[in-house]
């Protein structure tokens, strides 16, 4: 199976986003065991699927993972667009929930996502959603355990109970209005606001 | 054994934690590499951060605070510079949304700091190098009580700006003015720009739309009103930059008036710490470039205005510029949007949305910030009932590039 991660924002970007548990220097020690995971196994594959040129920072990881070149484990680059990777991906593993988190609802791939109410508290009416779509983990330990256990077991254990890669239902809550598309509702409002100059 | 606890940064850091007799907990990517490469018992955040309790801010009541102290300066700014007052040019507002990653940043790591310190019950120690700038600048302040050390102060480097100066630099200036561009896929563009310059001249009654800056689909959004509406579309990057008189002002002693009357502000100060001195360089900057730039930006608007007549004024996303002429719009009565894009606003709990920094507007029912769903608007309007920065109305529309996603998958 192809496992595409999804690295989180970092640096300046990450900023607003990098509380708790969610500075830059966790992030990266959770990619090097999630990596480990897969270099330690020769069944499945990883991709880094990786944002906001962070390959030009050359921090180290992406370059060590350049340097292996072993099949398991590999980067896509961030001028590579998130959305070309959806029909070559069997699993996301995704690092915090973000917009690559609503554009994946749009698939029926199966999707872990690491949420941690320590750094970033989801609203309720969301994580009620969320839930029925995505295995969520709670915290760094329980994405890494849950990843090991479905690189050994599959799709088994508490995080996927009542978890359906069908279910579009926060996709619809999050992105649909009245059941018009936004194209039309957009230029329909500007079109209403021509005539509104004082 | 010493009891220090080691900040390592980098790879050098890495090489002296192999030899170091305390414990060693790693700040940076980089750092995390090294340490493992070298295989060094270290910990991250992640690591001894072991009680479930959420870490964050709420951002809300951040912003808010960010606000009035923005506010502040401008409106010292307007009381030293008549032009700005009497155009409403509000400089450190239109900055807002830049410049709060700056302050979040010295929040982050003084939490870290003391959540680290705290945690080992130890004090801690680093070496000086470009990576650690900016904890010599909190070792500097007078009031700082967490326990960090130097370890090679001799060598600690006597940069003029900070850490913030140098984000600011990288990120944080307005990259152009409206510069005339004639790139290849701009010619279509501007045959509409030359065609809307023209049919004006020749009285056309065509209504006009100027895009601020485009993104999220505002192409086919722009395409649609066209071709379907009727309009002309200008974009703002296309509009040639109109100089405008010199601005001359002291800009060291308003900005000593900054430091004297901004002191201990609620936005600065966190744990009893007032980090202001810190902002210096950004203020510096501001006052340096940005006065000048953004008083050009509202004049060169007035007068495209002049020429145009707009009828709605559009950003696909929040830019400093952005927010200066739609204080402008407001003045004239023009209606504007401004598109939502990502998808992080709504889904937490604690993250303010970004409309334009709206404080003040008098026509604020003029001024339209384009949401997503019912969902995200309800967030958006809980948000905008707290904040006096958010006088933007919201409107749940939906997103074209989300469904376009939906009918590529479904």
């Amino acid at each position: 199976m192809i496992y595409t991660y999804v690295c989180g924002a970092m640096g300046a970007y990450n900023i607003e986003f990098k509380n708790g548990v969610y500075d830059d220097a966790s992030l990266y020690q959770l990619r090097h065991e999630v990596a480990e995971l897969f270099y330690a196994q020769t069944t499945h594959q990883l991709r880094f699927k990786l944002g906001y040129d962070l390959e030009k920072k050359h921090y180290g990881f992406e370059d060590e993972v350049e340097r292996r070149n072993q099949p398991q484990v590999s980067l896509i680059g961030s001028r590579t667009g998130f959305v070309t990777t959806f029909a070559t991906t069997d699993v996301f593993l995704i690092e915090a929930p973000s917009t690559s988190l609503l554009e994946i609802l749009v698939t029926e791939k199966p999707a872990l996502v690491l949420s941690d109410e320590r750094g970033l508290r989801l609203r309720p009416e969301i994580l009620r959603l969320l839930r029925k779509r995505v295995a969520i983990a709670p915290d760094p330990e329980a994405f890494t355990q849950a990843i090991d256990s479905l690189l050994r077991d599959g799709f088994v254990g508490p995080l996927w109970q009542g978890v359906h890669a069908s279910n579009r239902e926060l996709f619809e809550a999050f992105t649909r209005t009245g059941g018009r598309p936004g194209l039309e509702n957009i230029t329909a409002f500007l079109t209403k606001t021509l005539s509104q100059r004082t | 054994m010493s009891r220090e606890v080691l900040l390592a940064f980098s790879k050098e850091d890495a090489e002296l934690a192999r030899e170091y007799p305390g414990r060693v907990f790693a700040w940076t990517p980089p750092a995390v590499h090294a340490l493992r490469k070298a295989r060094v018992d270290f910990k991250t955040l992640s690591d001894i951060q072991l009680e479930k309790k959420f870490w964050g801010y709420d951002h809300v009541d951040l912003l808010c605070r960010f606000e009035n102290w923005c506010s502040g300066i401008d409106r010292l700014l307007q009381d030293e510079i008549p032009e700005l007052k009497a155009m409403n040019v509000r400089p450190f507002a239109y900055k807002l949304l830049a410049m709060r990653k700056v302050f979040f940043q010295y929040l982050n790591d003084y939490k870290k700091l003391k959540y680290v310190s705290e945690f080992y019950q130890s004090p801690l120690c680093y070496r000086a190098g470009p990576e650690t700038e900016y904890l010599d600048q909190f070792a500097s302040l007078g009031e700082f009580t967490i326990p960090l050390r130097c370890l090679n102060p001799e060598s600690r480097a006597s940069l003029p700006l900070g850490a913030i100066g140098h984000w600011y630099q990288e990120h944080g200036f307005i990259k152009q003015v409206g510069k005339f561009m004639l790139r290849d896929r701009k010619v279509k563009r501007l045959s509409d720009f030359l065609r809307a310059l023209i049919g004006n001249r020749l009285g056309s009654k065509r209504p006009a739309i100027l895009v601020i800056n485009r993104g999220y689909d505002s192409d086919e959004i722009m395409r649609r009103m066209r071709e379907q509406v009727g309009v002309d579309t200008i974009f703002w990057e296309d509009c040639v930059r109109i100089p405008s008189r010199p601005l001359i002002f002291n800009s060291a002693s308003i900005q000593k008036r900054i430091f004297q009357e901004m002191k201990n502000h609620p936005w600065t100060v966190a744990d009893g710490v007032d980090f202001l001195p810190f902002f210096e360089p950004l203020i510096r900057s501001t006052l340096e470039f940005d006065v000048r730039r953004l008083l050009e930006i509202s004049h060169a608007f007035l007068e495209f205005d002049r020429k145009f007549r707009f009828s709605v004024v559009f950003a696909a996303a929040a830019s400093t510029e952005g927010e200066a002429i739609f204080d402008q719009c407001d003045r004239l009565g023009i209606p504007t949007t401004l598109n939502l894009h990502g998808g992080s606003v709504g889904v937490y709990r604690d993250f303010a949305p970004m409309p334009a920094i709206s404080t003040g507007y008098k026509r604020a029912q003029n001024s339209f910030y384009l949401v997503y769903s019912d969902l995200m608007k309800s967030y958006c309007d809980e948000v905008k009932a707290i904040s006096p920065a958010y006088g933007m109305e919201n409107v749940a529309v939906g997103s074209p590039q989300l469904d376009r996603l939906w009918e590529q998958f479904r």
